[in-house]
């Protein structure tokens, strides 16, 4: 364990010093910050428009309409960080676990590691110490980043705080599945460019290509964001593809259960029409980000010692 | 030597390399062929052999990088397969073509290398193993130095856990004449000085000559000729050179099979 301890030491001391990494944090930190910013502005001018119509009618004597917010919670403001955890902090996981992976295959180290007092388990379980170390740090400091701006720009309390705190814990079960994937192509690809662009590749197509087949099919509420009113799901093979895909879409059932998390209204257009419970996605990210886990343990198994450098 | 050595009896004068039947295949092509080389603790050995002849598939066996197909090998009294961690607290590796981190400093890869082996707070060591190899560049980035500089930092990190053994992969290897004079005399003096054992694959004849006590010669993953240097230029007294002894050796050797 203490030869893990010593990877991990050195790995995180090693990503600090990455201007990639380094300039994908500054951006993910500026957008959490933005996030609750444009969350508050985008509601305030809401709010604003709503209290001048109020007065107009009500100098008209009219009937006024119900406030826009009026069941919304303090937490909605923060419901852009969704979407940003899932595009911008799925990415920056993936470089993070890339970069691990293949820093000492890039500098040809490894059979000098590997003839040290270090197994191929322990020394996978120091990248992984230091990815999670590395992204829960990046997360903590999102979180404190949204709770200040949070309670400069709205009101929260103590419940609040707890919802906030989980939403970022989740955020971390569902990166790290990214990061390890990062991570297992960068110790089996014989090349830097391959090892990055499989698990983009397949970041792509977790997060923009299966939605496609699930609520994208609802054509209508994609575009006007009320219940789906269309008979495409009347469709046996479409029915069929979305029952078969919606649970194994992890970055929407990421946005449901976050969604539920923040309290923010759910959005028709990643709504299920077949009734998938909701506690669905409290399963699948986990089981997610433990299958990416073994995937790391299963490469590391096959890394052979003698010819671990890169073919470049 | 007995095949069912104790670790007890890898004592100073012992084998501290013992192969038996040593056996490595890579699908249908056999890399090494029943390989029995035994190498005595305290002494330099010279492992010669042509290109392709299975010298860097011995060395990674022997350094625990490789599973052999079939046989056995302890290193230090250890099994290299039964337990690899115990061949590896005991030996130092100097692969071919010197690697480290080029964005750290030597003295950073250093630190990195010696806490994997266990070493705690490793700076006064790597002061002491610096200072024995006369590197004064410890605080400078690897990427600015040159061949030899990285050369020495490579035998830095094989020895900075004091190792009963050290394995050098061609260490010649892109040096200049003096970076070879130097290397020579590193080996020397860690043979003399701390009785560390040398197991060297070189193609460098002359640095042979000057250097190892005994050869071995590997052609084809056959060990066809092993034995101390002055025995191997008593024997073949009549060639001029250690060059022609060994294209000797080797033509006997192919002969043979």
């Amino acid at each position: 364990m203490t030869s893990s301890y010593v990877v991990a030491g050195q790995e995180i001391r090693a990503i600090l010093r990455e201007k990639t990494f380094i300039l994908l944090l500054v951006i993910f930190i500026g957008m959490t910050l933005a996030s609750t910013y444009i969350g508050w502005s985008s509601a305030h001018t809401i709010q604003s428009v709503y209290d001048s119509t109020v007065s107009f009618l009500m100098e008209q004597g009219k009937a006024v309409p119900p406030p826009p917010f009026a069941d919304a919670s303090h937490l909605s403001l923060l419901k852009n960080m969704i979407i940003y955890v899932v595009l911008i902090g799925a990415l920056l996981a993936i470089i993070l676990g890339h970069l691990m992976g293949i820093r000492d295959r890039k500098a040809g180290v490894t059979r000098i590691i590997f003839s040290r007092n270090i197994t191929k388990r322990q020394f996978l379980l120091g990248k992984v110490l230091a990815l999670l170390f590395v992204l829960g740090s990046m997360l903590v400091v999102a979180l404190i980043v949204s709770m200040v701006s949070s309670v400069l720009l709205s009101s929260i309390n103590f419940s609040d705080v707890l919802r906030i705190t989980i939403f970022y814990g989740f955020a971390l079960v569902y990166l790290s599945g990214f990061a390890f994937l990062g991570l297992s192509f960068a110790l089996t690809k014989k090349t830097s460019t391959l090892a990055l662009l499989v698990p983009l590749i397949i970041w792509l197509s977790i997060t923009f290509v299966l939605p496609e087949l699930t609520s994208a099919l609802f054509p209508t509420a994609s575009l006007n964001p009320t219940l789906p009113q269309t008979d495409i799901l009347q469709n046996p093979f479409l029915s069929a593809i979305h029952t078969a895909l919606y649970p194994l879409s992890i970055s929407e059932q990421f946005k449901v259960i976050t969604e539920n998390i923040l309290l923010v209204p759910l959005n028709p257009t990643v709504t299920n029409s077949f009734n998938y419970p909701l506690c669905l996605g409290y399963l699948i990210i986990p089981l997610w980000t433990i299958l990416c886990l073994v995937t790391s343990f299963t490469a590391i198994g096959n890394f052979n010692q003698a010819q671990g450098e890169l073919y470049e | 030597m007995e095949s069912n050595t104790t670790k007890q009896d890898y004592a100073k004068g012992s084998f501290i390399v013992d192969t038996q039947a040593l056996t490595k295949t890579y699908g249908d092509f056999p890399a090494l062929k029943d390989l029995e080389l035994r190498v005595l603790e305290g002494e330099v050995f010279g492992f010669l052999g042509h290109n392709g002849a299975g010298k860097t598939t011995t060395v990674n066996i022997l350094t625990t990088l490789l599973k052999p197909t079939s046989g056995k090998a302890t290193v230090a009294g250890c099994d290299v397969v039964k337990d690899g961690m115990g061949v590896r607290r005991q030996i130092g590796y100097l692969p071919e073509s010197v690697q480290l981190y080029d964005g750290l400093t030597a003295n950073e890869n250093l630190e990195y290398f010696a806490r994997l082996s266990g070493i705690n707070k490793p700076r006064r060591r790597i002061a002491e193993v610096l200072d024995f190899l006369h590197v004064s560049y410890g605080d400078k980035k690897v990427s600015a130095l040159s061949r030899g500089m990285r050369q020495r930092i490579g035998i830095a990190q094989a020895i900075v856990h004091g190792p009963r053994i050290i394995f050098l992969d061609e260490p010649t290897a892109g040096l200049d004449p003096f970076g070879v004079r130097e290397l020579r005399d590193i080996i020397l003096n860690l043979n003399r000085e701390f009785g560390m054992t040398i197991f060297m694959n070189t193609h460098l004849l002359s640095e042979v000559m000057q250097t190892c006590s005994r050869i071995g010669v590997l052609s084809h993953g056959k060990l066809i000729y092993a034995d101390s240097l002055a025995n191997t230029l008593k024997r073949f007294k009549d060639e001029e050179s250690l060059e022609q002894i060994y294209l000797k050796i080797e033509g006997n050797g192919n002969n043979d099979q």
